[in-house]
């Protein structure tokens, strides 16, 4: 059941972001083209020529759980996509982008772990995977993230029929950022069921809140996400299973202490 | 300790005695927001972070040689402050009660320090105007020099060209003060041989992401009520600036129906500009399109201005989202101001059916408004007229 929640998310996320690199290309395209001088369309085959290996990784991935390089490929993208968002000065939030994409380029190291029977390593990589990406989502909205506020805005007025005032809006969305930073916090030292009921609760609907905003056309920016909601899910299945201690990143192979019995069937 | 005392000291001393020596004026320019056929900023930059002296504009409707004692005229920088992120110093004055359609000359005083003459003219009342417009001047500073002599040479030409409407991304890093240095030295090369200054109206892209510094150059264009967005008027004539860095529904979309429902009665034109584009030739459509397409469409705006893309584009008349000759708006832009031209990946789409196009090219923009008619053209960098359309005025009943 673990393994199956792991490879939905990654086949949801890598399935919406490339989705939406094909057809708008990546920050690593524009960090070729403007600061290294390439050509546009040497610089758009790059990139397509990276998706393609992530979209072949990633199908690798699914069916053959225990292939190093394309986990790391995959993950190794994912980061590059938020080292270049950072390098390009583009956006909204472009200092934290790294933080923000940690769930993503964690997961395709879960699935890996978790498939060589690693699982500490692989739970403790989740754990601070939504770690990452609560604390980097946790202060864009602390930093007022306006397209997060466009979204609060939009919820109220079209869903509860409430248009709320700009003090009303900004505040709550400055104390939603202060919980997501605890809440991060939180996950890398504890796996309490309600923290992570309420990991998997928060990424869905912020996550579906692309629904709500965009309608069906948001497709693809809702399961892209999916790692925010199903990565707590995969945490909540693996809660019994006793972590030692912070030390895992040396350890090879892991003797579980206690396994989940359906790991064991 | 007393060495540790007397050496701090002294070295408070130097760098106080180079602050106060190093007075050079630089980085002059006029800004217009609200009102420009009656107000106007006039904005500099001197080296070292405290100012002293007198740091001042003086002015008048008649050219006075560039000797401060004989304007009539002289204003007291309202605004002294360093920068946010550096060491130099901005002073702004701000000149109110304006006669529309005046050429004003000036020169600038720090300190010991003052610049030669210069003028600008205020914007007309009923009178024609032409205004230049382009977005994207960032990444290439040889190509931004290159279409800022360009300007200058339009402007140089036209007498009835009053301002340049910028549409933002002004630099790649909006925190980086050597960065606006560069861009407003560069800006320098658009006034005339003559000394007329081409002020500059300000839109705010996703690379000012410092608005710290962004209002510090722009002297807070909105105000820090409206962040960035406000409306330019000129007789008949409503510029509706937007910030698409900042939340595009709430309170702007609010306030852009109000603006809208006024404009539309006080104002025979209405042009909409920002940066990042609801009909797009590169990227994905931005917020303006759920919140203000609608808003332009109900209000029927004439053209709307949009940077981002770093393409040349013009859409064809876009109304609900199908092609629509008689009710539809047109949006042009995207960006060739001196960034890197890129190819335009959505020219297929459907928005970019004749008459409208989607290519590559560095470009700039003018908009001729005349009482019977606008004129809108686009000239690539080689001064060749590119695309021409002219816009009549809209039902608004």
């Amino acid at each position: 059941m673990q393994r199956f929640t792991l490879k939905l998310s990654l086949a949801l996320c890598l399935l919406g972001q490339l989705f939406l690199a094909f057809s708008y290309g990546t920050t690593i395209n524009g960090f070729q083209f403007l600061l290294l001088d390439f050509s546009d369309s040497f610089a758009t085959s790059i990139d397509m020529l990276l998706c393609l290996g992530v979209a072949i990784a990633t199908i690798a991935l699914l069916f053959y759980s225990n292939f190093k390089y394309a986990a790391y490929f995959i993950s190794a993208w994912f980061i590059t996509l938020g080292i270049t968002k950072t390098v390009l000065h583009g956006s909204f939030g472009w200092e934290v982008a790294t933080l923000a994409y940690g769930a993503r380029y964690m997961l395709p190291l879960v699935i890996y772990f978790y498939a060589i029977n690693q699982k500490e390593k692989a739970i403790r990589l989740a754990q601070f995977g939504i770690a990452l990406t609560f604390v980097g989502h946790g202060i864009e909205a602390m930093m007022l993230h306006p397209g997060f506020l466009d979204y609060m805005y939009d919820f109220s007025e079209v869903y509860l029929g409430i248009i709320p005032t700009q003090n009303i809006v900004e505040t709550t969305l400055f104390f939603i950022g202060m919980l997501d930073i605890l809440v991060g916090f939180a996950v890398i030292f504890n796996r309490n069921k309600y923290l992570l009921w309420w990991l998997a609760f928060w990424g869905i609907l912020t996550a579906g809140s692309r629904l709500t905003y965009h309608g069906m056309e948001g497709w693809y920016e809702f399961i892209l996400r999916s790692p925010h909601y199903l990565l707590p899910i995969f945490l909540y299945q693996t809660r019994r299973y006793r972590l030692t201690s912070f030390k895992f990143l040396k350890a090879k192979d892991q003797v579980p202490c206690q396994s989940l019995s359906a790991e064991q069937s | 300790m007393s060495k540790f005392i007397s050496g701090t000291i002294l070295s408070l001393f130097l760098f106080l005695s180079l602050s106060l020596n190093a007075r050079e004026i630089e980085h002059m320019r006029v800004i217009w927001q609200e009102n420009p056929s009656h107000e106007a900023y006039i904005a500099w930059t001197t080296k070292g972070p405290i100012p002293t002296g007198r740091n001042r504009v003086y002015f008048d409707t008649v050219s006075r040689g560039g000797e401060p004692g004989k304007y009539t005229m002289q204003k007291k920088a309202f605004l002294q402050k360093p920068y946010s992120y550096s060491f130099s110093m901005l002073h702004a004055v701000k000149l109110k009660d304006l006669k529309p359609n005046t050429t004003y000359y000036f020169v600038i005083r720090s300190g010991k320090d003052k610049t030669k003459e210069f003028h600008f003219k205020t914007a007309p009342k009923n009178e024609s105007f032409e205004l230049l417009f382009g977005g994207d001047s960032r990444s290439d500073r040889t190509m931004r020099r290159e279409m800022n002599m360009l300007m200058k040479q339009m402007f140089q030409a036209n007498p009835n060209i009053y301002a340049l409407v910028h549409g933002g991304d002004y630099i790649a890093n909006g925190f980086s003060w050597k960065q606006w240095k560069a861009w407003m030295d560069d800006h320098q090369l658009t006034t005339t041989d003559e000394g007329r200054v081409l002020p500059i109206i300000p839109t705010r892209g996703n690379h000012e992401l410092s608005r710290a510094l962004f209002n510090d150059i722009f002297i807070y264009p909105g105000n820090i009520i409206r962040p960035n967005y406000y409306t330019t008027k000129i007789g008949d004539f409503s510029l509706i600036n937007l910030n698409t860095n900042w939340v595009a529904g709430g309170p702007q979309k609010w306030w852009l129906k109000k603006e809208l429902k006024k404009a539309a009665k006080s104002s025979k034109w209405i042009v909409a500009n920002y940066h990042r584009p609801a009909y797009p030739a590169v990227k994905k459509a931005g917020r303006a399109k759920k919140h203000w397409v609608p808003l332009f469409e109900d209000y029927q705006v004439d053209i709307v201005f949009e940077s981002d893309g770093h393409t040349l584009k013009r859409t064809a008349p876009i109304y609900r989202d199908k092609v629509n000759f008689e009710r539809g708006i047109t949006y042009v832009g995207e960006g060739g101001l001196g960034v890197k031209q890129r190819n335009p990946k959505r020219k297929d789409e459907w928005y970019f059916q004749s008459p409208g196009y989607a290519v590559s090219a560095h470009h700039v923009m003018k908009l001729r408004v005349e009482s019977e008619k606008m004129i809108y053209s686009v000239h690539t960098a080689n001064l060749k007229l590119f695309d021409q359309m002219e816009i009549f005025p809209r039902n608004r009943k």
